[in-house]
């Protein structure tokens, strides 16, 4: 990892006051370059040319930022392939020059949109039509900052929203559409990230806790794990053991100091905080372990719907636990396990797994793991010190997960700027292979962990058809009710010419350019590039969409082409 | 060794593997299945026609409730709750019986088509779900999970694979691990009725341009620079769902079930399996999982329920497969990834265990009792059955036996044949 590679912006003052400035001309969308991976060179062509150098942020104090950082001087280039191929070096051989397109308000070409992008991928579910250039204007630290410091970011339009549908949360699909809706809409994307991540890790599922009985608490379940996502650690595990979902799932409220139940224990420890082994690949915890916090655990039962403790069912005597004896309770359990040296790296791994790339290393962990135990334990000192390695906006981590279902469908709403209920999105889900709410096991999604997961045959198609119904404009995104759009009037058709005549472009190559630019981050082979040429310029009948200088594009062309860019690898890729 | 498509995505797979960010679990599956394929090309023809459904019942199966020994005071003395008391078990024999919620199985049983092998397991048994799992998939018994699927591993030893996208198939959205292939091909259905790409709705779409479409849609996967991060994965799943969607849709109103399936989703992953075997899609391996065996708690009428489920669809499937004159050429077998506690844990439940019977059926299934009984008065120090009967071993007997493929080349090494199929299958 080169360490220093420049970051980009560090604030408000990047580009002087902090309005947006027209950058064409001078701005370049960097290549990125794939192709020096194993070849011995530094793995960071991909977000700054090595000719541009750029100061090094935020280390520097403010005054030292004005006038031009992170931008490169070169034309606006676009073209990954021939990097990808290792065909050359960069700046050679790079596909289409895009000079002289007309400037628009979120300038979705330059090099500051693609960062940003990513960030709001990893960080969230992806750039919605606006947030481009809302973002480009705070700069990428900025931007990091924002998202991490969430709380300040007011978030009412989305209150509005959701209450305004009146959602009955003792039923299934609303439960799950209450949530989709916040991570579509959400002016906080880390804080629905955040919540997703730790679902995924401190799991419940409505298999066990369904019914009109068991998905409020589902919902009870959803909002502690978002209140304390970048809190103490600590908290959140003493918050979540106490949980009714968890206490139901696990079997935590049963447990009593004569039966002991060895659920909860084990998983404490083996998937919410230690891990089955240690960096040294040493077990972390015996069976005994296992049984004595079990012991330690119990007391705890379900009273109108909160977790209350209830001394009559604790056992009271003394345990040994991770090497340690006393007479323990819950917090004692807590406390040992949230101080052992293995949860830092365990909890870290799921994190870099889930938010950066697959299989860190571990000097990649390892300043997250000390941020943790430096901070006494704060989950947002962990996620900012991810969030400035250098590995976080390198070339390994660019397109390297596969995203989830979830980082699908929720990105496709968002990043094509539809005004949608979602309805029908749990069938969606379903086909695709991850309903929120309803993890496969305790062990959460596999696809957290190693993102191939969530790549099958038929959970590939229903991606695919996804598309093609969100496009089409279906009312609700069901999979299956293609026919329920037809002959309709098609809703998406107004938010793709909304968004064509912002951007003020004038003929059909340049419309697939400016979604290439923002779903896409303007990352394309000129080869790929071409084919989605040829699909716009197709003659189709039906509607059309009003280009700038009164021209027109087919409305089915249009469709086509996002239909294949929102298909195509480069956008399964997170 | 033939040159198919598949071989060259594999080769392609390999020549950029080296250094690329890809995995480690991918990296050393490119090694592994590169040494499949020189080696294995002679496991290709030895089997046609034969067919293995794998069931899954995930969570861990109480194996002492499922299989009773209903003879043994040492299960009553463990179970003062949970036991299931001998006029209530479907005897087998004098010493063991069935589950009644399995009592859909009893024909399959009394016609000597059903055997259940005892006291399965691995050694240094791992209580983690996950661990365990792992070690049955993969066959790493430190449950590294590195790797190909021991189903998988089967699958890419196949050669002739071009023209039969439906070798193997598992039910569901995910692939499951012991299915996980270098290929990347295996297709994973939930139902054949939507497993295809749609049109758009909106526009009065030619079927050639339809076609179009998705022709372009696969150029832009092919094309996909290689040396991105799972290039090769994704673009072997898209070829081999647009291959398989169109066999699927050509044959499509061919099938109709013979017999009423349960409404259940383990029933009706069933019936996907039956649909695709009945067509002659030469389905080699199949699978589909059961879940919410995980009975710490209350674990009578959750237990009842799962064991009635599966018996139930497994009878229709059978049925099914009789009446389209195909039961001869499937045998199922079932596994969960571990038994629990031989000692019940006074909420009426069950914690993790380690061994437990699994089943085996089929026409050509010898049925009967096999492997050794374990010892109920000896348990290991977390109060565990110690197991009698290696896992690999009914893997082994199902690639000899049933399968056609040389054990040690999918297992690594030999393991002993259990009787339930005959020698020659």
């Amino acid at each position: 990892m080169s360490d220093n590679r420049p970051r980009g912006s560090s604030g408000d003052d990047a580009w002087g006051n902090g309005a947006s400035m027209p950058r064409f001309e001078d701005q370049s969308t960097i290549p990125l370059g794939h192709a020096s991976h194993g070849s011995g060179q530094g793995p960071d062509s991909y977000w700054q040319p090595p000719q541009a150098p750029q100061p090094v942020l935020p280390a520097a104090p403010a005054a030292t930022q004005a006038g031009p950082r992170g931008v490169s001087r070169r034309k606006v280039l676009v073209g990954a392939g021939a990097g990808m191929l290792g065909i050359g070096a960069l700046g050679a051989g790079l596909g289409v020059f895009l000079a002289n397109r007309a400037s628009g308000p979120a300038d979705v070409f330059t090099h500051d949109a693609g960062q940003i992008a990513h960030i709001l991928r990893r960080a969230g579910f992806g750039p919605s039509p606006s947030d481009i250039g809302d973002y480009l204007n705070l700069g990428v630290q900025g931007t990091i900052d924002r998202l991490i410091n969430y709380s300040s970011v007011p978030n009412d339009n989305l209150d509005k929203r959701i209450s305004a549908l009146n959602l009955d949360l003792t039923n299934l699909d609303d439960l799950i559409r209450s949530w989709a809706l916040r991570m579509v809409y959400t002016q906080r994307p880390l804080e629905e990230k955040m919540t997703l991540f730790w679902h995924g890790v401190l799991t419940s599922s409505i298999l066990k806790i369904g019914g009109k009985k068991g998905y409020p608490l589902m919902a009870q379940q959803n909002q502690l794990l978002r209140a304390h996502a970048m809190g103490r650690f600590d908290d959140l595990i003493h918050a979540v053991s106490t949980d009714p979902a968890m206490l139901r799932w696990l079997d935590g409220n049963r447990s009593t100091g004569r039966n002991p139940n060895e659920n909860y224990a084990r998983e404490l420890m083996e998937l919410f905080t230690l891990g089955v082994t240690n960096s040294a690949g040493q077990p972390n915890y015996t069976q005994n372990d296992v049984h004595q916090g079990a012991l330690a655990l119990t007391g705890w039962r379900i009273q109108n719907s909160k977790g209350v403790y209830s001394p009559a069912q604790h056992y009271n005597g003394s345990v040994t636990f991770l090497g340690h004896t006393g007479n323990f309770g819950l917090n004692d359990v807590v406390r040992l396990v949230c101080a052992h040296p293995s949860t830092g790296y365990h909890i870290a791994w799921r994190m870099w797994s889930f938010f950066v790339s697959e299989n860190p290393s571990a000097s990649d962990l390892k300043p997250v793991a000390d941020a943790y135990y430096h901070s006494n334990h704060s989950i947002s000192a962990m996620i900012k010190a991810m969030f400035a390695s250098p590995a976080f906006l390198s070339a390994q981590a660019y397109r390297s997960r596969v995203k989830s279902p979830v980082e699908f469908i929720a990105g496709a709403v968002r990043g094509l700027g539809l005004d949608t209920e979602l309805k029908g999105v749990s069938l969606a889900f379903q086909q695709m292979g991850q309903v929120p709410f309803d993890p496969p096991n305790v062990s959460g999604w596999d696809g957290d962990k190693v993102s191939a997961s969530w790549v099958s045959t038929g959970a590939w198609m229903t991606r695919v058809n996804l598309i093609n119904l969100l496009l089409a404009g279906a009312s609700g995104i069901t999979v299956k009710g293609g026919a329920q759009a037809r002959g309709s009037a098609n809703t998406a058709n107004s938010a793709l010419q909304r968004l064509i005549t912002a951007r003020q472009v004038s003929t059909p190559h340049a419309v697939a350019d400016y979604f290439i630019a923002a779903l896409a981050d303007n990352q394309l082979g000129a080869d790929r590039r071409a084919m989605l040429y040829d699909a716009v310029s197709q003659r189709a009948t039906g509607p059309s969409f009003a280009l700038a200088g009164n021209a027109t594009v087919p409305a089915a062309s249009v469709r086509n082409t996002l239909y294949l860019l929102m298909s195509m690898p480069e956008y399964q890729m997170n | 060794m033939q040159l198919t498509r598949r071989a060259m995505i594999k080769d392609g797979l390999l020549a950029v593997s080296a250094g690329m960010i890809m995995p480690s679990i991918f990296a050393r599956a490119v090694r592994a299945a590169s040494n499949a394929a020189r080696e294995g090309s002679h496991w290709a023809q030895a089997a046609q026609g034969k067919t293995l459904i794998v069931v899954q019942m995930a969570g861990g199966n109480d194996g002492l409730n499922t299989i009773v020994p209903y003879t043994d005071s040492a299960y009553y003395q463990a179970r003062p709750t949970l036991a299931i008391q001998q006029p209530n078990v479907l005897a087998l024999n004098d010493r063991l019986g069935m589950h009644s919620a399995l009592k859909a199985l009893q024909p399959l049983w009394q016609q000597n088509k059903l055997a259940v092998v005892e006291g399965v397991g691995y050694p240094n048994p791992n209580l983690s779900h996950f661990v365990s799992m792992d070690i049955w998939q993969t066959l790493d018994l430190n449950g590294a999970a590195a790797g190909q699927g021991w189903l998988g591993k089967y699958v890419s030893g196949l050669v002739d694979q071009d023209g039969h996208p439906f070798q193997s198939l598992a039910v569901g959205t995910t692939l499951p691990t012991a299915l996980r292939a270098l290929n990347a091909d295996v297709p994973v259905v939930a139902d054949p009725k939507t497993y295809r790409l749609q049109p758009d709705p909106t526009a009065q779409t030619q079927l050639s341009a339809a076609e179009a479409r998705i022709q372009t849609l696969l150029k832009l996967y092919n094309t996909y620079p290689r040396s991105a991060p799972y290039a090769a994965l994704l673009d072997a799943t898209a070829q081999s769902a647009v291959q398989g969607s169109k066999q699927l849709e050509s044959v499509a109103s061919a099938y109709t079930p013979a017999v009423q399936y349960p409404q259940t989703n383990f029933a009706k992953g069933l019936q996907v399996l039956a649909e695709v075997i009945a067509q002659g899609l030469g389905l080699r391996v199949g699978y589909v999982t059961l879940g919410g065996f995980d009975t710490h708690a209350a674990q009578a009428d959750t237990q009842t329920k799962l064991l009635t489920e599966m018996a139930e669809g497994l009878v229709a499937f059978y049925s099914d497969l009789q009446a389209h004159n195909v039961a001869d050429d499937v045998v199922v077998m079932t596994w969960s990834e571990f038994g629990r506690r031989v000692e019940e844990n006074g909420n009426q439940g069950t914690d993790h265990g380690t061994s437990a019977p699994l089943f085996v059926l089929g026409n050509a299934v010898q049925g009967g009792i096999y492997g050794e009984p374990p010892d109920l008065t000896r348990l290991d120090n977390a109060g565990n059955l110690v197991f009698t009967t290696d896992f690999r071993s009914i893997y082994a007997t199902m690639l000899d036996r049933w399968l056609g493929a040389p054990s040690a080349a999918v297992l690594g090494g030999s393991f002993d044949d259990q009787g339930f199929l005959p020698a020659s299958a």
